[in-house]
């Protein structure tokens, strides 16, 4: 989450050409408003009841989300990576999973579950449970049997060797994946909403954007992408707090 | 308390019961299609006290006989013996193991490396970083306490998990090669510190290598492994005087202890290579 001047200054200088060419006429400013419009707009929405109703429905979505997935892929991920067998008949599916866009199978979840927060929610952990399944299956794997040896001769039983030797050593590669899959979780949800919702902010966006809603759409845009990379860099701080003991090349 | 020793006949816990004892020990590995005879019919006891070592080619079992010592690996037959009781898994009261690489957590400093067998135990912390602390003076690495294991050398993180091993105050010490990654100097003075922690804690001291050199330095006693499917070729008494130091290597008697042992070994191997031909 380090921030650097340089980088803050080129956020600067696009800023500053943004407003510029929204200024001078060149674009029609139905098409691309100026920053300063883009943030008046924000305050407005950000003032306003219903759309505020509707970022705390995706949030407590993407909170669902997360704590279904993240359990359900990590116990899943280590049952399967600590069998050499299970692994190699199982992890290619799951592999093939991870590459597939996930978002053509959201009419499937849309006929199979309508259109509540059931269906955003079984559509995020759709989109998030196979990257975070594979880094866990692959962090398991890649334990050091010698470290488990090793505890087991100092008297570790079965759930210390989990908690001391496991959980240290798997969490850099598994947080990676939570992190990744977070970001996928969050795009299946907004993504669902967008399609067809009742509720919650995704559907704002389509709204502004059918209705040629310039300001209020980038507004939009800029809430979605800053709690998105908000999330990310928060994540990415504790997996290089978690991971600081390996060893950098 | 009652001691049943008075009572005449009473079974009674002697002296002469070994420290640790291989009886008529096999290990046959049948994971493979074609199954691997580790060992067939080991037999041999450690006294209590004493520094033994075993060397043998490289490849002929002698980690696997450790971790059956240790009872991180169970024999296909006969069994081992900790002091008179048979052992079926691991005993970390009694036994401390020492892998050849150290096997830190790399993720805990020194300190916490050290204090690790005891967090297992629920020790509480004061007390378990005031032991800790002791050890890493007596290994020499107290300003290094706070280091990570990658920040610190080989020979290093060696002295770490010897300092992990006497914090379980175990009876019986087992070194896997301990010094084997390290270079000639550095191993040579972890020899002569072991040596020294040794003396000073009397533990038992089981200890696998397969250098001779370093075997005969050490012990007490060597006992020759030979190929696969490993015995006891021989049992060596090293009656050279403690405390040793590196002048006796210049000495005859070191030199033809030494040699019995390579004779035997190159003779086992059965192609007659002569020792400097390696």
């Amino acid at each position: 989450m380090r921030l650097r001047l340089a980088q803050l200054s080129v956020l600067l200088v696009l800023l500053v050409l943004w407003q510029g060419v929204a200024q001078s006429g060149l674009v029609r400013p139905s098409l691309l408003p100026a920053p300063t419009t883009v943030a008046a707009a924000l305050v407005k929405v950000l003032g306003d009841r219903d759309v505020v109703r509707g970022l705390q429905v995706t949030a407590a979505e993407v909170g669902v989300t997360v704590l279904v997935t993240v359990p359900l892929a990590v116990a899943l991920g280590m049952a399967i990576g600590e069998s050499a067998r299970a692994t190699r008949w199982l992890s290619p599916f799951f592999y093939f999973a991870t590459a597939v866009p996930k978002s053509i199978f959201l009419p499937l979840f849309i006929l199979a579950l309508g259109v509540g927060v059931n269906q955003k929610v079984a559509f995020g952990v759709f989109q998030a449970v196979f990257v975070i399944l594979v880094a866990t299956i692959a962090a398991t794997q890649a334990v050091p049997p010698s470290l488990v040896l090793a505890a087991r001769a100092m008297g570790a039983r079965r759930h210390q060797i989990y908690w001391h030797v496991y959980l240290p050593h798997m969490l850099p590669v598994v947080l990676q994946g939570v992190r990744i899959g977070v970001v996928f979780g969050i795009t299946g949800i907004v993504l669902a909403e967008m399609y067809v919702t009742r509720e919650g902010f995704g559907r704002f966006i389509t709204l502004w954007g059918t209705a040629y809603q310039m300001p209020e759409l980038l507004a939009g845009v800029a809430i979605l992408g800053g709690g998105t990379i908000l999330i990310n860099e928060l994540l990415r701080a504790y997996e290089r707090h978690a991971g600081r003991w390996r060893v950098r090349e | 308390m009652a001691r049943q020793a008075t009572e005449p006949g009473a079974a009674q816990p002697t002296p002469s019961v070994p420290a640790l004892e291989a009886r008529d020990v096999g290990k046959v590995y049948s994971a493979t299609r074609q199954p691997v005879t580790v060992f067939a019919g080991l037999d041999f006891a450690v006294e209590a006290g004493t520094f033994t070592t075993i060397v043998g080619p490289s490849g002929c079992g002698k980690t696997t006989l450790l971790l059956l010592l240790a009872g991180l690996v169970p024999p296909t037959s006969g069994e081992v013996l900790l002091q008179g009781r048979p052992v079926r898994g691991p005993q970390p009261a009694d036994i401390s193991v020492i892998f050849q690489d150290a096997n830190l957590l790399p993720w805990k400093t020194t300190l916490q490396n050290v204090e690790f067998p005891l967090e297992l135990r629920g020790v509480s912390k004061a007390e378990r970083r005031a032991q800790a602390a002791a050890l890493l003076d007596l290994v020499g690495l107290r300003e290094f306490e706070s280091r990570y294991p990658h920040e610190l050398s080989g020979g290093m993180r060696q002295r770490v998990a010897i300092a992990r091993g006497l914090i379980q105050d175990p009876k019986i010490l087992l070194l896997d090669e301990p010094f084997a990654a390290l270079d000639e100097q550095t191993r040579m003075k972890m020899g002569l510190e072991l040596l020294r922690i040794w003396e000073q804690r009397r533990k038992t001291v089981l200890f696998v290598t397969h250098n001779l050199t370093e075997a005969t330095f050490l012990s007490d006693r060597v006992l020759v492994l030979g190929p696969r499917p490993a015995r006891v070729l021989d049992d060596v008494p090293i009656d050279l005087p403690r405390p040793r130091d590196f002048e006796l290597m210049a000495t005859e008697r070191f030199g033809q202890l030494r040699n019995r042992m390579w004779r035997l070994i190159m003779a086992s191997e059965g192609d007659g290579a002569l020792p400097d031909r390696r």
